[in-house]
C-alpha cells in the first residue's frame, strides 16, 4: 500500500464524521507524510497501521467522553471526592442490604469502587471548573474561619465569665499565634509612628539646645531601627509561621477524616 | 512499555512537546520527539493535538513551508497552566510511587 491508498482508504473510512473533523484528519496526515519525506513513506504507514485502525482512533478520539477520561483525574483531582462521603453512590448501600452474604457483599464493593472512579472522572471532564471552585471554596472556608475568629475575639470576655475562663484559656492558646503577629504589627506602627513625633520634636529644640536636639534625633533614628525590626518579625511571622500552623492544623484534621473513611472502607 | 500511559500524561507530554518550542512546532516533529521518550504508536498522538486544540491549550496556525501550508501548533496560556498543574500533579504522584517503592514512607 503506498500513500495514496492509505489516504484514500483513510477518506472513505471517516465518511460518517463531521466533514470538518474528516478535513482536519485528513490534512494532518497529509502534511505528516510530507514531513516524513518520501523516502520514508513505508515507514510511516507501517507504523500507522491499517488505514481501518488509524479512522478507528480518530473517531475514538471524537467520543471524548470515552474510558479515556477515567484515567483522565485519577492523579490528581480526587480531593474534593474523598473529602465528601455523602456523594457515594446509593448502590452501594442498597446491594449490601439484599441477598446473601459473600458474593453480594463483593459485589457491593465493586460498584462502590466503580461508583468513585465514574464520580473522579465526571468531575475531571471540567477540570478547570473544578479547581476554579476548590479554589473559591477555599477562600469562603477561609473567610468563614477569619469571621469566627473575630467573633469568638469578640464575645470571649462573655464567653470567658460563662464557662469560667476555661473555653478563654483554650481560646487564648489557639490565638496565640494571632495576637502575637497582631502584636508585632501593632508595636511596628507605634514604634513607627514614636519615631516621625521624634524627628518632628528634635527640629524647634536643635534650634534651643543643639545636644538635646541631636539625642532626640538620635532616639528617633533608634525607634525607627526597632520599627523595622518588628516588621522583619512581623513578616516571618505572618509569611512562614502562620501557614506552617494552618498547614498543621488542616492535616490533623485530614488525618482524622481519613482514619475514619478507613475503618468505613474496612466495614465493606 | 510495561506500564499503560493514561490519557492525562499522553496530554502533559505532547503539551510539554510543544511548549520547548516558541515558534510552535508541527505534527511530525511532535510525533517523533514524543516517541523519543514514550513508545506510542504513531496514530495516537493526532487525536491528542486535535483534542487539546479544542480544549483550547493549543493554538494552530499555517504557514508555507516548502510550497505547501505547513500547520504548525503552539501552546497557548491556558495550555501553559495546564501543563503547569500536569508537572506538579506529576511530581507529587511520581514521588510517592518513588517512595513507596523503596520503602520509604
Amino acid at each position: 500500500m503506498n500513500r495514496m491508498q492509505f489516504m484514500e482508504q483513510l477518506e472513505k473510512l471517516l465518511s460518517d464524521i463531521s466533514q470538518e473533523e474528516r478535513r482536519e484528519a485528513l490534512d494532518f496526515y497529509n502534511g505528516y507524510f510530507d514531513d516524513a519525506g518520501e523516502e520514508n513513506e513505508a515507514e510511516v504507514i507501517r507504523e500507522l497501521g491499517s488505514p481501518a485502525k488509524a479512522a478507528a482512533i480518530i473517531k475514538a478520539g471524537l467520543k471524548e467522553n470515552s474510558a479515556d477520561y477515567g484515567e483522565y483525574t485519577e492523579r490528581g483531582y480526587e480531593d474534593p471526592r474523598s473529602r465528601e462521603p455523602s456523594q457515594m453512590p446509593e448502590t452501594y448501600h442498597g446491594a449490601a442490604k439484599t441477598g446473601s452474604r459473600s458474593g453480594q457483599e463483593r459485589n457491593a464493593s465493586w460498584s462502590y469502587q466503580r461508583g468513585r472512579t465514574f464520580g473522579r472522572a465526571r468531575a475531571g471532564a471540567s477540570t478547570d471548573a473544578g479547581t476554579e471552585k476548590k479554589v473559591q471554596e477555599k477562600k469562603k472556608n477561609s473567610a468563614a474561619v477569619t469571621l469566627v475568629l473575630i467573633l469568638l475575639v469578640l464575645f470571649s470576655p462573655l464567653l470567658c465569665a460563662e464557662a469560667e475562663g476555661i473555653l478563654g484559656v483554650v481560646l487564648a492558646v489557639i490565638l496565640l499565634p494571632f495576637i502575637f503577629t497582631f502584636a508585632l504589627g501593632a508595636a511596628a506602627v507605634a514604634l513607627f509612628l514614636g519615631g516621625i513625633a521624634c524627628l518632628a520634636a528634635a527640629i524647634p529644640i536643635c534650634a534651643i539646645y543643639p545636644a538635646a536636639g541631636i539625642l532626640t534625633i538620635g532616639i528617633g533614628l533608634l525607634l525607627f531601627a526597632f520599627c523595622i525590626l518588628f516588621l522583619t518579625a512581623l513578616v516571618a511571622a505572618a509569611g512562614k509561621m502562620l501557614p506552617w500552623l494552618w498547614g498543621k492544623c488542616t492535616e490533623t484534621c485530614r488525618n482524622l477524616f481519613n482514619n475514619k473513611e478507613r475503618k468505613d472502607g474496612e466495614r465493606v | 512499555m510495561v506500564f499503560n500511559t493514561g490519557a492525562a500524561l499522553l496530554d502533559a507530554i505532547v503539551l510539554a512537546v510543544v511548549s520547548r518550542e516558541q515558534e510552535g512546532t508541527y505534527g511530525y516533529k511532535i510525533t517523533q520527539d514524543v516517541r523519543t521518550a514514550l513508545d506510542v504508536s504513531e496514530s495516537t498522538l493526532y487525536p491528542v493535538l486535535r483534542r487539546l486544540q479544542k480544549d483550547g491549550c493549543l493554538e494552530v496556525y499555517d504557514q508555507a513551508y516548502a510550497g505547501r501550508n505547513r500547520r504548525y501548533y503552539k501552546v497557548t496560556d491556558k495550555g501553559t497552566a495546564q501543563l503547569n498543574l500536569y508537572k506538579t500533579e506529576w511530581k507529587a504522584y511520581s514521588s510517592k510511587i518513588t517512595k513507596l517503592f523503596e520503602g520509604g514512607l
